[in-house]
């Protein structure tokens, strides 16, 4: 290399360390890696798990739902936009007395009218509000005076707090847009750049780069009064590993999901706490005897349940502090649904063989696999091979080892996510026969659990039958109270428990990783960032 | 020539309509459809029937195709199942990032290839010669996606942690820039817009410099052997402009028709390592709309490559005229 070219290279490189020294004051910017990714930010819309997050913090509403204590509760917090609520005389109308001092971010007052405005919305068919169960036993709502408010419901429910809770949007912005579900969408202000987006709560949207990032700034003069944080940086990090080298390297604060692959080496570093939000999903394998005869007998379901060690897959993949087996629909932290008497199933490969042996299973031409008469013990367990499916996949492995050993042939095939969903769930046809499968944990039970069970439930894959079962379900759903439905809604979990239309599997959580320096968070099963407006963060 | 251009541009419109009828045969084909992600306890399947039948995806397959390619040919790309938003919004906001991507993929590609085949040709059979060639096979065996992560590990990583490491040569695991973008000036800006660049275009560009390096080297030594090399020397002009005025030129030939080559390579190994990277460019934004059966911007992002590919085939051939002037096209 000559003189001048040295010269040059030295050169170069001192303005590139200088220049990359160059870092501004982010002090009280916190930065958050996402695994989600946010499209539109209009709460009448399908909403991804993110945007629901963002919805409670950019708009509002009437009451704030937290997790007390094994079960959700509302109560009007400093984010909620009204001041109390009184139930009506008969026990059917909720009257919300709203705060009189919330403006939007563009100075408007925020008024009974916004929410009449926003619930004849999602009322109306021309919008396509999807979440249509959720408004079904609601009939209206006025406006009574500019900031009181009335809820009718076609008749009490467990659900009616839930239900007069969802996000508030400006009237005055959408009226002219509300024609149809489409029309809404195509507002400017709810797609990137939105920072003309009209909110409520106490951030608005200050920079939008679709797939890139979403910067929150505080409003000033939020009736929340203002965050002391100066940014909140959600960044879409789509890649898991590349999540958890930004927190270790310390570019992000937090990151969302932890992979399941990293939890033992965060956990043991001290610059980093995990939040875990227990029990956020729950896995199965979904016996589907329409298509493998064998399954439709609820003997050889306890058999194959009994021949899977549930502990050992999860103690096997290194993740047993962040999941439990699992032993019905309903995980150990609700309060009121779960039923201790309901327990998993033992891992108990001898009382499996005899269950099969009694069945008249029995490995006559010694190949290690059961036969029956003219059938072979062997069938295809599809599950998927995506980010969240990494322990489903090396989980059907194990499992698939396990049953070896009681005489059970399975064959995996891994699927692409939208693929398994096809096959398992669109498809009415069900052309599986067994498949490792989840759902989330839905935290109000009674809000879907009619789509499980019942005989023509969209979601019931196995073709479970029980008329038992389907007689508790209506009683729970008709329940005046939370605390009557719970005594019909455990009676139908230990019915499903023993009828084992699914082997339940485990429940697992969630794992939220913060760096230290993020204070004062509450992230629990219901939420991450539901008071994000109190975070602090430490230089 | 220009007729040359022109016939070329007409031959590939039944090309990329070809690419596209595949394309739109596939992605039906495949199991799924965009309501799957919308697929959960509480949305009741006659909402997700009724988004079938907004989408027209209730529509036979034939007239569903018919009618993307009507309105594909009037220049309207449609509007993005998942987003919300017009797909041509869309491509506007990704198209530039992969071009910046792969271009400085491009680049790396061909000044480091080149300088290395150099290297290697006026050193050939040294020690020197043996250790890059070995290194080029080892990068080029690598494929990008995996190089990417083991890079953000190292670059992104382990080197925070030691303490004597430059800080410029710290590098960001993801993104086109740094949370504090705005903040910065005017310089600062363009170089944490260069930081995010490094990892991502080596990841893209090492394993094809690699093989650029290969051609280089054999190129060069053909060159190197003519009569005319051996009359500059004897003239006694430099060994270093021997090598780099009269060989080098002349040893580029064959390199330059590898730009139409590499380019589809570029755009797939997009495809990864802006995932791997978040970087939000087409390639991240095809693996989406692909695991989401957003079928408007499969198409559409599909097209562009395609016709990316087409272009950058086009100017390969055009270069190589250009610079040989023993090629003409009639």
């Amino acid at each position: 290399m000559s003189g001048r070219v040295r010269g040059y290279a030295a050169i170069a490189t001192t303005a590139f360390v200088l220049l990359a020294c160059q870092r501004a004051e982010t002090a009280k910017t916190v930065v958050i890696a996402e695994n989600g990714t946010v499209d539109l930010l209009l709460p009448l819309t399908f909403r991804s798990e993110l945007e629901t997050e963002l919805d409670k913090l950019l708009f509002p509403g009437l009451n704030s739902a937290r997790w007390v204590d094994g079960t959700i509760e509302h109560v009007l917090d400093d984010l909620a936009l009204a001041e109390r609520w009184e139930y009506g005389p008969d026990s059917t109308t909720i009257t919300y007395d709203m705060r009189d001092d919330a403006t939007w971010s563009d100075g408007e007052p925020i008024t009974a009218k916004d929410v009449v405005f926003t619930y004849n919305l999602m009322l109306r068919p021309e919008t396509g509000f999807p979440y249509g169960d959720y408004v079904a036993l609601l009939d209206s709502v006025e406006a009574i005076e500019e900031h009181r408010v009335t809820f009718y419901f076609k008749r009490h429910h467990p659900l009616m707090l839930l239900q007069s809770g969802w996000s508030i949007v400006p009237e005055h912005v959408y009226r002219d847009h509300g024609a149809d579900g489409k029309t809404l969408a195509a507002h400017p202000t709810v797609h990137a750049p939105a920072t003309d987006l009209v909110v409520s709560g106490p951030f608005r949207v200050s920079e939008w780069l679709p797939a890139e990032r979403l910067v929150l700034e505080p409003r000033e003069r939020a009736y929340t009064g203002r965050s002391s944080l100066d940014r909140v940086v959600f960044r879409f990090v789509p890649e898991a590993t590349t999540r958890v080298v930004e927190l270790q390297n310390g570019s992000v604060d937090v990151i969302n999901p932890v992979p399941t692959s990293t939890l033992t080496s965060l956990a043991d570093d001290p610059r980093f706490q995990l939040a875990a939000r227990g029990a956020r999903f729950y896995d199965f394998i979904a016996w589907n005897g329409t298509r493998f005869a064998p399954f439709a007998d609820p003997q050889v379901r306890e058999a194959l349940s009994l021949a899977i060690d549930r502990q050992a897959i999860l103690e096997g993949l290194n993740v047993a502090d962040y999941a439990t087996p699992a032993a019905g629909p309903f995980p150990p932290i609700f309060r009121r649904l779960y039923d201790t008497t309901v327990q998993p199933d033992p891992y108990a490969p001898d009382r499996a063989s005899a269950i099969l042996q009694r069945l008249g299973w029995a490995d006559n031409d010694s190949d290690g696999i059961l036969e029956r008469g003219s059938q072979t013990f062997r069938f295809t367990l599809l599950t998927n091979s995506g980010s969240r499916g990494l322990m489903r996949s090396a989980a059907a492995e194990i499992i698939q080892a396990q049953l070896t050993r009681v005489g059970i042939a399975v064959d995996i095939r891994l699927l692409e996510n939208s693929t398994l969903i096809d096959y398992v769930f669109s498809d009415t046809t069900r052309q599986f026969q067994a498949a490792i499968v989840g759902w989330r944990v839905a935290l109000n039970p009674e809000y879907v659990r009619d789509q499980f069970w019942p005989r023509d439930a969209p979601y019931n894959i196995t073709a479970y039958e029980s008329t038992a079962t389907d007689s508790l379900i209506p009683l729970a759903l008709a329940a005046r109270t939370a605390v009557d439905a719970a005594s019909h809604w455990r009676a139908a979990a230990r019915k499903i428990a023993r009828d084992r239309p699914y082997a339940f599997l485990w429940f697992y959580d969630e794992v939220v990783g913060l760096s230290n320096r993020v204070k004062n968070s509450r992230i629990d099963t219901y939420s991450v960032y539901q008071n994000l407006h109190h975070w602090r963060v430490e230089p | 020539m220009t007729a040359y251009i022109v016939r070329r541009l007409l031959q590939a419109v039944p090309l990329l309509l070809g690419i596209l009828t595949l394309v739109f045969i596939f992605m039906h084909a495949a199991p799924g459809d965009p309501t799957a992600m919308y697929m959960q306890p509480g949305v009741a399947p006659e909402v997700l029937e009724q988004m079938r039948r907004n989408w027209g995806l209730d529509q036979p397959l034939h007239i569903q195709y018919l009618k993307w390619m009507a309105s594909f040919v009037k220049g309207d790309f449609g509007y993005s199942l998942a987003q919300s938003r017009p797909v041509a919004s869309i491509l506007a906001e990704r198209i530039p990032n992969t071009l910046i991507l792969s271009g400085t993929a491009l680049l790396l590609i061909f000044s480091i290839g080149i300088a290395i085949g150099i290297v290697q040709a006026v050193r050939q059979y040294s020690a020197l010669d043996n250790i890059l060639t070995v290194s080029a096979l080892f990068i080029y065996s690598m494929p990008s996606f995996w190089l990417g992560l083991m890079l953000i590990l190292i670059f992104a990583y382990k080197v925070y942690s030691v303490e004597w490491w430059p800080d410029a040569l710290r590098f960001p695991a993801s993104g086109m820039t740094s949370v504090d973008h705005d903040l910065l000036s005017g310089w600062g800006k363009f170089i944490d817009w260069l930081r995010h660049l490094v990892l991502p275009s080596i990841a893209l560009g090492v394993s094809s410099a690699a093989s650029v390096a290969r051609y280089m080297r054999s190129s060069m030594l053909e060159v190197i052997r003519q009569d005319y090399i051996r009359t500059a020397r004897a003239k006694g002009v430099p060994e270093r402009s021997v090598i780099l005025k009269h060989a080098l030129k002349n040893a580029l030939l064959p390199i330059i028709t590898l730009l139409g080559l590499y380019l589809p390579f570029l755009f797939s190994g997009a495809v990864l390592v802006e995932y791997v990277f978040s970087w939000p460019g087409m390639g991240r934004t095809i693996v989406d709309a692909v695991s989401q059966r957003d079928y408007p911007v499969v198409m559409a992002t599909s097209f562009i490559f395609a016709a990316f590919v087409v272009i950058a085939n086009l100017i390969a051939d055009i270069l190589y005229a250009v610079v040989d002037p023993r090629i003409r096209y009639e």
